[in-house]
C-alpha cells in the first residue's frame, strides 16, 4: 500500500473519529460516571495515536499522547472530570481536527501557540497528585470492578434431602451477601417432577450464583463447608469474563450457551429441545423447564451486549446512495407511462393484465419505500453536536444556558439532515445572542439564572417538526418594526399583523443585535435560515411572548425525493396535491354555500366552515368550471389551517418524482416543485403550506 | 417546408455535437432581427413544446418543460425583448441554453445556422437607435449583409431578478412590471 493510499485512510478515518469524539465529550460532561463512555473516548484517543503513527504524522501522534494519558487516568479514576478537562479535551480535539486538514490542506492554519497551550495544561494535570478520595467515591457509587475484585461463579446442586439436615439455602445466599457483591441468582426449575411426583419436603433446586468480592476464594469455600458433602458444589473464577459490570462473552454466545452457564437448564435439556429446531428460549419456557421471565432477562441482558458491541453495518458511498435513488425516480417516471398505457388499453377482457400491473406497482413501492428508510438516519448526532456551540457560546458571553433535546431517535433523510443543520445552528446562535439574557437580568426577571434551550424533533402527518424554544427574552415586536421601516424593508403605512413582523427578523439584511459579535454575524444568518428551509421545502414560524421566549417551529418534508400525491386538473394544467395535505373530497350543494362580506366565500363542511380558494384564480389561469357545485373540492390542511381548494377534476393518485423548480429556475411561492407525468409533460406539485397563506392574504 | 426546417434542426443539433472552437455563434430570428448565442452554451435545439405554466410568474416565463428527464423553465424571447407574442408554428424552436450552471430553453422564431466569426468582426462598442434594448448585447457581427446580434446570457437571462420577482408580494411584482413598462415606454 503506498503511502498515499495510507494517509488518505488515515484522513478518513481520523474525521469520522473526530466527529465521534465531540459527541462523545459532551455527552461525557453531562455523564461523567459512564465508564463505558470513558474507555470509548480512550480508544478513539488511542486509534488516532496509533494511526497518525503509523502513518509517520508524528507530531500528530505526539499531541495526542498527551490527550491519551489524561484519558487513561481518568479512566483509571485518578483524575475526576471537570468542566475544565472536557474543554481541554475538546479543544485539543479540534487542534486535532485541523492538523488533520492540514495535511490536504496546506493553507490551513493550526495555531501553535494553542498547540503549546494545551500540551502545557495536559501536563498539569498529569503531573497532578492523584485524588484517592475522589476515586474511592466514585468507584462506590458506582460498584463497578476494581482490581482486586474477582467474580465467582456458585453453582449449587443442592441435595433432594437437604431441607432434613435443617440447612435452608437462602441462609447461604444471606451469608454470601454479608462479604460478596451477589450479581446474580439463577434458578433452574428443571428438576422439579411432575406433581404427582412432588415430594413437598425435597429440595429440587439448581442454584447459579454470581457474586463479586474482593475476599478469597477460600472465605467463599467456608461458607459450603456444612453442606459441601451431600450436595454437588462449584466454584468458578469467571472475573476475566464480567469486565465493565456486563458479561462480555455474552454477545458471541447462543441462547442455550447462557442458559447452561446461568445455571438456569442443563444441557441435556438444550439438547433436548435443539432437537425441535424452535426458539430454544420459547421450548424450554414452554416445558416449563424456566419460566418465561428468565429466558427474556438473558436475552434482554445478551442484546444489551450485542448492542454495545457494535452494529452490523456497512459504509455506503453516499454517491451510490444518491444514484440507487435517481435510478428509483426514473422508474417511478417510467412506471407512471406504463401505468397510462395499461388503462388506455385494457378492456374487461383482459383483467389479468391490470392483476400484473396492480402486483408491480405494490413491489416498486416497497421497493421505493426500503431505498427512502436507506436514507433515513436519526436527528440525534446534529442535535448533540449543538451542545458544544451552546456550551462555547454561553461561555464567551457569560451567559448560562442547557440545552435539552427531546426526540433525537427521530429518523429523516441524510439530504434533509446535513442541509438542516446551518440553519438550525444559525438559530440556536440567534437564540443564545438574542433570546436568553444575562444571569443577572434573569434573576431580576424572577426567572432561573440558567437559560434553557430546547431542541426538539418529531414526526407529524407525514412531516417533520423540529422545535428551537427558549426562555429568553423574546422577540421585541415595536422594536423590530421600528428597525425595518429603518431599513426600508417595510413601510410605514403597511398594516402588518404581529405574524408577518416577526417574519421581518427573516428579511436580508436584517439584524437586531445591539452589538454585532462574531456569532450573529451582520444579519446574514437568519435570512439565509429562511431560504435554506424553502429549499428543502419547508416552513418556519415563529411565536414569542415577551420575556418567556421564542419558538422557531420548522416543518419539513419527510424526503425530498417522492411523494404521494393526488393528480388534479385546473383548466388545461395538471398539478399535484401532496397526499399528506389532503383531507377529504367534496362537491358542496349550493345551499352550503355562502359569501362572507369582506372574507370573501365559505362553504359549510359538515358544522364548521371553511374558506373556499378558487386555484383559478389564485393563479390567474382559466377553469373550465368555475361553480363549486358542480366542480369539486378539495379540502387541504396544514398546522391546523384549512381551506376549500376549487378545482376541475380529480385524475387519481400517483407516485410523484419531485424535480425542484431552484434546480433550473428559483422559487416559486406556492409551487413545492415540479414532476414529470407519465407522458412525458410536466406538472406542478403545491405547496400546501404556503397555497393557504396566499389564500388567507 | 415543414421538411426542409426539420432538416435545418437536425443539421444544427449534428453540428452542434462537433463544435469545440471558440467565437462561433448559433444564429436565430425573433421577429425580424437575427442574433446570435455562443455555440458552446447551447445544449440542443428541441422543436417546440407547450411548457406547463407555472402560476403567478411573469409573462416572458412561458413555464416549465421536461428536457431529458429535467425540468427546465422557457422564456419567450419575443416578449423578453419586448414585441407581443408570436404564434407557435413549425419554425418556433426552442434552444435550450446553460446560463449560470442552470439549464433553460428560449423560444424563438426559427433558427438560422453556426457561424464563426473572428474577433475583428465583432464590434462591441455600440451606439444603438432606439428600437432595442441595449443591455443583452455584447456585441454586433455582420457577415456579408446580415447584422447579427450577439447575446450576452448573462444579463439577459437574470436569476436574480426571477427571484426577486416571485419571492415579493404581489404589490412588488406589480411595481417591478410597471416600471418594466415604463421602461419600454421609454424606449
Amino acid at each position: 500500500m503506498g503511502e498515499e493510499t495510507l494517509i488518505n485512510i488515515f484522513v478518513e478515518e481520523s474525521e469520522e473519529i473526530l466527529e465521534e469524539l465531540e459527541i462523545d465529550l459532551i455527552q461525557l460532561e453531562g455523564n461523567p460516571q459512564d465508564d463505558e463512555l470513558i474507555n470509548k473516548i480512550f480508544r478513539s484517543m488511542h486509534t488516532l495515536k496509533g494511526s497518525a503513527g503509523l502513518t509517520g504524522l508524528t507530531d500528530i501522534a505526539d499531541f495526542v499522547h498527551h490527550a491519551e494519558d489524561v484519558l487513561d487516568k481518568i479512566r483509571n479514576h485518578s483524575l475526576q472530570i471537570n468542566y475544565e478537562i472536557i474543554s481541554l479535551l475538546l479543544e485539543s480535539r479540534d487542534i486535532i481536527e485541523a492538523m488533520v486538514k492540514q495535511i490536504f490542506n496546506p493553507e490551513y492554519h493550526v495555531d501553535q501557540q494553542k498547540v503549546i497551550e494545551i500540551s502545557t495544561a495536559f501536563k498539569f494535570f498529569l503531573e497532578a497528585p492523584v485524588s484517592n478520595q475522589g476515586a474511592k467515591d466514585f468507584v462506590e457509587e458506582k460498584q463497578k470492578l476494581s482490581e482486586e475484585d474477582s467474580v465467582y461463579r456458585i453453582k449449587l446442586k443442592l441435595n433432594n434431602n437437604l431441607f432434613e439436615t435443617g440447612t435452608d439455602p437462602l441462609g447461604l445466599i444471606k451469608e454470601l451477601s454479608d462479604f460478596c457483591d451477589v450479581l446474580d441468582i439463577n434458578v433452574n426449575l428443571s428438576r422439579i417432577p411432575e406433581i404427582y411426583e412432588l415430594n413437598p419436603e425435597g429440595c429440587y433446586l439448581t442454584l447459579t450464583i454470581f457474586v463479586k468480592t474482593s475476599d478469597s476464594l477460600k472465605r467463599l469455600q467456608d461458607v459450603f463447608i456444612f453442606i459441601e458433602f451431600y450436595n454437588e458444589i462449584e466454584i468458578e473464577e469467571v472475573t476475566e469474563d464480567f469486565k465493565d459490570g456486563l458479561d462480555q462473552t455474552l454477545a458471541e454466545k447462543l441462547t442455550g450457551e447462557i442458559l447452561v452457564e446461568r445455571g438456569i437448564v442443563e444441557e441435556e435439556d438444550i439438547e433436548e429441545a435443539l432437537e425441535e429446531q424452535n426458539r430454544i428460549g420459547e421450548i424450554l419456557s414452554k416445558r416449563g423447564k424456566v419460566s418465561k421471565k428468565q429466558v427474556e432477562k438473558v436475552v434482554g441482558e445478551q442484546t444489551k451486549v450485542r448492542n454495545i458491541k457494535e452494529k452490523s453495518s456497512i459504509k455506503v458511498d453516499t454517491y451510490k446512495l444518491e444514484q440507487l435513488m435517481n435510478s428509483m425516480a426514473e422508474l417511478v417516471i417510467s412506471q407512471a407511462k406504463v401505468r397510462d398505457l395499461v388503462f388506455q388499453f385494457h378492456n374487461n377482457k383482459e383483467t389479468e393484465f391490470v392483476t400484473a400491473f396492480d402486483e408491480v406497482d405494490k413491489r416498486i413501492k416497497d421497493l421505493q419505500e426500503e431505498i427512502m428508510k436507506v436514507r433515513m438516519v436519526p436527528i440525534g448526532d446534529t442535535f448533540i453536536r449543538f451542545k458544544r456551540l451552546v456550551r462555547d457560546l454561553s461561555k464567551k458571553q457569560g451567559k448560562e444556558i442547557a440545552l435539552e433535546i427531546k426526540g433525537k431517535e427521530t429518523e429523516l433523510d441524510k439530504n434533509i439532515i446535513e442541509q438542516i443543520a446551518d440553519p438550525l445552528k444559525h438559530m440556536i446562535r440567534n437564540s443564545i445572542d438574542h433570546g436568553i439574557e444575562l444571569p443577572e437580568e434573569r434573576e431580576q426577571e424572577g426567572k432561573n439564572r440558567v437559560g434553557k434551550i430546547t431542541l426538539s424533533a418529531y414526526h407529524k402527518e407525514g412531516s417533520i417538526i423540529i422545535k428551537v424554544v427558549d426562555d429568553g427574552a423574546g422577540l421585541d415586536k415595536d422594536k423590530i418594526l421600528r428597525k425595518a421601516i429603518d431599513k426600508g424593508i417595510v413601510n410605514r403605512e403597511d398594516k402588518l399583523k404581529d405574524e408577518d413582523i416577526y417574519q421581518l427578523i427573516f428579511a436580508p439584511g436584517f439584524s437586531t443585535a445591539q452589538v454585532v459579535t462574531e456569532t450573529s454575524g451582520r444579519g446574514v444568518g437568519m435570512d439565509v435560515v429562511r431560504s435554506n428551509i424553502e429549499r428543502l421545502r419547508g416552513t418556519v414560524n415563529i411565536s414569542t411572548a415577551l420575556n418567556q421566549g421564542t419558538t422557531f417551529k420548522i416543518k419539513l418534508p419527510l424526503t425530498l425525493a417522492i411523494i404521494d400525491g393526488m393528480a388534479i386538473k385546473v383548466g388545461e394544467e395538471n398539478f399535484i396535491i401532496p397526499m399528506n395535505a389532503i383531507y377529504e373530497f367534496i362537491q358542496p350543494a349550493p345551499e352550503h354555500l355562502k359569501t362572507v362580506k369582506g372574507k370573501g366565500e365559505v362553504v359549510k363542511v359538515r358544522d364548521n366552515y371553511i374558506t373556499l380558494t378558487r386555484l383559478h384564480s389564485l393563479f390567474n389561469i382559466e377553469a373550465k368550471e368555475t361553480d363549486p357545485t358542480k366542480a369539486i373540492v378539495v379540502v387541504v390542511h396544514d398546522e391546523g389551517k384549512k381551506t376549500c381548494l376549487l378545482v376541475d377534476e380529480i385524475l387519481g393518485q400517483q407516485q410523484a418524482v419531485v424535480k425542484s423548480l431552484e434546480d433550473n429556475y428559483t422559487y416559486v411561492e406556492g409551487m413545492a416543485g415540479a414532476t414529470i407525468l407519465g407522458n412525458g409533460n410536466v406538472a406542478m406539485i403545491l405547496d400546501i403550506s404556503t397555497i393557504i397563506k396566499m389564500a388567507l392574504r | 417546408m415543414k421538411e426542409s426546417k426539420d432538416n435545418t434542426m437536425n443539421i444544427l443539433n449534428q453540428q452542434l455535437t462537433n463544435i469545440s472552437a471558440e467565437n462561433q455563434f448559433l444564429t436565430f430570428k425573433v421577429v425580424n432581427e437575427e442574433y446570435g448565442v455562443d455555440v458552446l452554451r447551447v445544449q440542443e435545439i428541441i422543436r417546440y413544446i407547450k411548457p406547463t405554466e407555472i402560476p403567478n410568474t411573469p409573462e416572458v416565463m412561458k413555464g416549465v418543460i421536461n428536457f431529458r428527464g429535467e425540468v427546465i423553465p422557457v422564456i419567450d424571447l419575443r416578449k423578453k425583448f419586448g414585441f407581443d407574442f408570436g404564434e407557435y408554428n413549425e419554425f418556433t424552436v426552442i434552444i435550450v441554453l446553460e446560463v449560470e450552471d442552470k439549464i433553460i430553453g428560449v423560444i424563438v422564431d426559427q433558427v438560422s445556422d453556426i457561424i464563426s466569426f473572428s474577433t475583428e468582426d465583432i464590434q462591441d462598442n455600440l451606439e444603438f437607435g432606439s428600437d432595442i434594448d441595449t443591455k443583452f448585447i455584447k456585441g454586433m457581427a455582420k457577415v456579408e449583409d446580415r447584422l447579427i446580434m450577439l447575446l450576452e446570457l448573462e444579463r439577459l437571462i437574470s436569476f436574480e431578478n426571477f427571484k426577486k420577482i416571485n419571492n415579493l408580494d404581489t404589490n412588488m411584482v406589480l411595481a417591478e412590471e410597471n416600471q418594466e413598462k415604463e421602461e419600454q415606454d421609454e424606449l
